[in-house]
């Protein structure tokens, strides 16, 4: 399919602010997409509540507007610049969440304005746990076992449940952090006694926790007529429990078979063509290595901040690719600007190996040092080498921290083995410590 | 110990010796697949081939997550980056070295494979010698020269017993385990040879299927299955795969180059025009598509970047193959359909 003629004036809405939990890499792929939105002849109106970004740059976009992130300001913008189109999936979860707010409150009913790239369904599924879990069953695809329990059904159910370990939320805090691990059925009828007792008209919600198990994410790009590709793989050094923001990441896995590399692409692509996303997406899996079982954990309908990793350790420009799908392109259309002879459709192979290791302030803020469900780095480094060595140490010695500089670590031997066992930005220097101190690699992976 | 890679052009690459401790002599090709090396050394279409593992890592997960395509190493040799990540957990390294000790194969570690593989983008394929000494040999003889297929071909024809009724005719000139696999779950197969006297196989078959293989399908040794696929042509449904599709191509009257470096490794996309396929190559010769004028084949399927014909299918007859493998082992399965087109061509429900 080539360019969509009636897309004429595109509203791109940005991230906003550069947070602790949010990095700067959504206006790599913001800038991406307005220039190769304006290389089709497109015009293009920016909507960032962040002046300091280089997408308020007069280069990258037509029009722009330095205005919070709200449907008011979309509406007064849609209505004054004759907007046609929006493309909310390059702002990541900020803009995302417009976009939902937007349907929501009828605009599209109201002006001629649509959203383009992935629909507004497929990100509505992507982000509403329920309606994915639905459709993961549907089409027989693995999610974590979950379970419901009300004050009818519990005294029944729970002996039959085998689930365990099991994160625990209540009805009222669903999709906020309040989950809770429960790893035996006295600990679990213990809960729901005291639960129902004084709340009988709630709900709570089980579902198999993941932690402690191999967490892989696939980036994969769908055109218009269905072709599926997948960009990279990336393998996390921190199994589930351990946001993968927060988490080490190499570019290409390191430790999965032939097999099990290509059950998980396969389910990916199954997934992702279920949904019917058009563009860019990441997909994160749960593998267990010993059972051969893998989970769905979740779907990002969007460029993420995996994309920006993926599209910088493959060079494969996704957030271009993705925009141009956008307008109508499909994945056989378009050229590889990188190479300039080949197409877009391809699987990036790598000679080489890149490792991400994010940047904590930990050296600047005295907080609690230990990492897990929740992002407190605030950047990243990357290296790249011809080995899993060469590339871990470039980004090791990019952190400039001081225990980057010394590799050591002065401290007793149990602090050693604490700081190995508990996830903090100081384990990787916990290991090479140990190594160094000539423990053996059994000793240390039993850790 | 020290081990040279000594090239055509003079060129010297010095790395550590791992495997077999012995000599070895190929023609040096490499793969971008960055899994699958157990699959990829056991593949029979490698045969008389160095492979170097454009990949660096190789060996890093455990050999026993890999699969055999084959019951031996093909590879002449390995040449890698990086594969001594020692596997400690399952004595994984070991087991390697053993694997290869055991059918000779030789490899080399430690070598700027990334220069290697730019070398042969640029000068194409070349002979290769694998020595403990680095003196150049005044001679390099076309591996390709020999009757490759010879080695890997099946010596006595063999049964798979199939369910479906349909009775298949598999021409094994080199295949692959996951092949077979793959076409018994269709039909019963009978596997013959590729020197078979092919007009008095006792066995019943509608349909023939021809395997992947190594070498060049021009060899003088391949022209008894290529005049038999000429001869059966006019009445019977014929597949291939790689090998056996540049062989149905020949005997159908159309002809095959050899390609400047070919297309190995696992990320290779070929399109029919509208739709994408990543597909797993391994291929040194692709079919000419010009010489199909007047044949009846039609090219229906090509690689997106070069425009390698990748897949031919008859105007009229039930005849269809395809260069790739759709069968991965290593690599991803976009291509699955082709077992399903076969399925609806042979009428399995």
């Amino acid at each position: 399919m080539p360019l969509d003629k009636s897309i004429k004036k595109v509203l791109v809405i940005g991230s906003g602010p550069v947070v602790i939990g949010q990095a700067a890499e959504f206006d790599y792929a913001g800038s991406q997409a307005c220039l190769s939105l304006r290389e089709e002849g497109i015009e293009v109106v920016l909507l960032n509540s962040n002046p300091a970004t280089i997408q308020t740059d007069h280069s990258v976009a037509d029009r722009i507007y330095i205005e919070p992130i709200s449907v008011e300001a979309v509406e007064r913008i849609i209505a004054k610049e004759k907007i046609d189109s929006i493309l909310p999936t390059m702002g990541g979860q900020t803009a995302l969440n417009l976009a939902l707010k937007l349907k929501r409150e009828g605009i599209f009913e109201k002006y001629p304005v649509r959203i383009i790239g992935t629909p507004i369904e497929t990100i509505d599924t992507a982000e509403d746990r329920e309606k994915f879990h639905r459709l993961m069953l549907e089409i027989n695809e693995p999610v974590a076992p979950s379970a419901r329990l009300t004050v009818h059904n519990y005294m029944d159910d729970i002996p039959k449940l085998d689930i365990y370990p099991l994160i625990v939320r209540t009805s009222f805090s669903l999709g906020g952090s309040g989950g809770k691990i429960l790893r035996t059925k006295e600990e679990l009828s213990a809960l729901a006694n005291e639960f129902f007792r004084v709340y009988s008209d709630e709900v709570l919600e089980l579902e198999k926790s993941l932690e402690g198990i191999m967490e892989i994410e696939y980036e994969v790009i769908r055109d218009n007529a269905g072709n599926c590709i997948t960009i990279c793989n990336m393998e996390n050094l921190d199994p589930m429990g351990v946001h993968t923001g927060e988490s080490i990441v190499v570019t290409p896995s390191q430790t999965m078979s032939d097999q099990e590399y290509h059950n998980l692409r396969d389910s990916a692509i199954k997934v992702i063509s279920a949904l019917g996303i058009k563009g860019a997406c990441n997909i994160q899996f749960a593998l267990n290595q010993e059972t051969e079982e893998y989970y769905i954990v979740e779907v990002n309908p969007r460029t993420s901040r995996s994309s920006a990793l993926a599209s910088k350790a493959s060079g494969y420009p996704i957030a271009r690719t993705s925009s141009k799908i956008a307008v109508g392109y499909n994945l056989t259309e378009i050229i590889n600007p990188i190479t300039k002879n080949t197409y877009a459709a391809f699987e990036p192979s790598l000679d080489y190996i890149t490792v991400k290791i994010p940047r904590w302030p930990f050296d600047k803020f005295e907080v609690e040092r230990k990492i897990g469900v929740q992002m407190k780095s605030i950047g990243e480094v990357m290296g790249i080498g011809r080995t899993f060595e060469e590339a871990f140490f470039k980004a090791i010695a990019s952190l400039e921290t001081k225990e980057s500089k010394s590799l050591r670590l002065p401290v007793s031997d149990e602090k050693l083995r604490e700081l190995i066992r508990t996830p903090s930005d100081l384990r990787i220097y916990a290991i090479i410590e140990a190594l160094l101190r000539k423990w053996s690699p059994e000793e240390v992976s039993s850790l | 110990m020290n081990r040279y890679l000594i090239l055509e052009d003079g060129t010297v690459l010095k790395g550590v010796a791992f495997g077999y401790a012995g000599d070895s002599y190929g023609e040096i090709v490499f793969t971008t697949s960055m899994t699958g090396y157990l699959e990829s050394i056991t593949d029979p279409s490698y045969r008389n081939q160095i492979l170097t593992f454009a990949s660096p890592t190789v060996a890093n997960y455990p050999l026993r997550m890999g699969l055999f395509e084959s019951d031996s190493v093909q590879v002449a040799g390995v040449v890698a980056r990086d594969a001594h990540a020692k596997l400690v957990i399952d004595q994984s390294w070991l087991y390697f070295n053993q694997l290869l000790e055991e059918h000779k194969v030789p490899g080399i570690d430690l070598v700027d494979t990334r220069l290697l593989v730019r070398k042969i983008r640029e000068k194409g394929v070349m002979r290769a010698y694998m020595s403990s000494s680095p003196e150049v040999p005044g001679e390099f003889p076309d591996p390709m020269d020999e009757d490759v297929v010879a080695k890997v071909s099946c010596s006595e024809p063999y049964h798979v017993k199939g369910e479906s009724g349909h009775r298949v005719l598999f021409i094994d000139v080199g295949a692959k385990k996951s092949l077979v696999k793959e076409l018994s779950m269709l039909a019963d197969l009978y596997v013959v040879p590729y020197n078979s006297d092919f007009d008095r196989i006792e066995y019943d078959y509608d349909s023939i299927f021809i395997s992947n293989g190594p070498g060049d399908p021009s060899h003088q040794s391949l022209s008894k299955v290529a005049d038999f696929i000429r001869k059966r042509s006019v009445d019977t449904h014929i597949y291939g795969v790689c090998l056996g599709h540049q062989l149905i191509s020949l005997a159908l009257g159309g002809k095959t180059m050899k390609m400047k470096f070919g297309h190995r490794g696992s990320n290779h996309a070929v399109t029919d025009g509208k739709r994408i396929f990543i597909t797993t190559h391994n291929h040194g010769y692709a079919v000419d598509r010009d010489s199909l004028e007047n044949t009846g084949l039609m090219v229906t399927q090509w690689d997106i970047n070069d425009g390698s014909v990748e897949m031919v299918r008859h105007e009229e007859k039930p005849i269809f193959s395809v260069q790739y493998h759709p069968e991965a082992s290593p690599g991803p399965r976009d291509a699955k359909w082709f077992f399903e087109d076969i399925r609806k061509d042979l009428g399995v429900r």
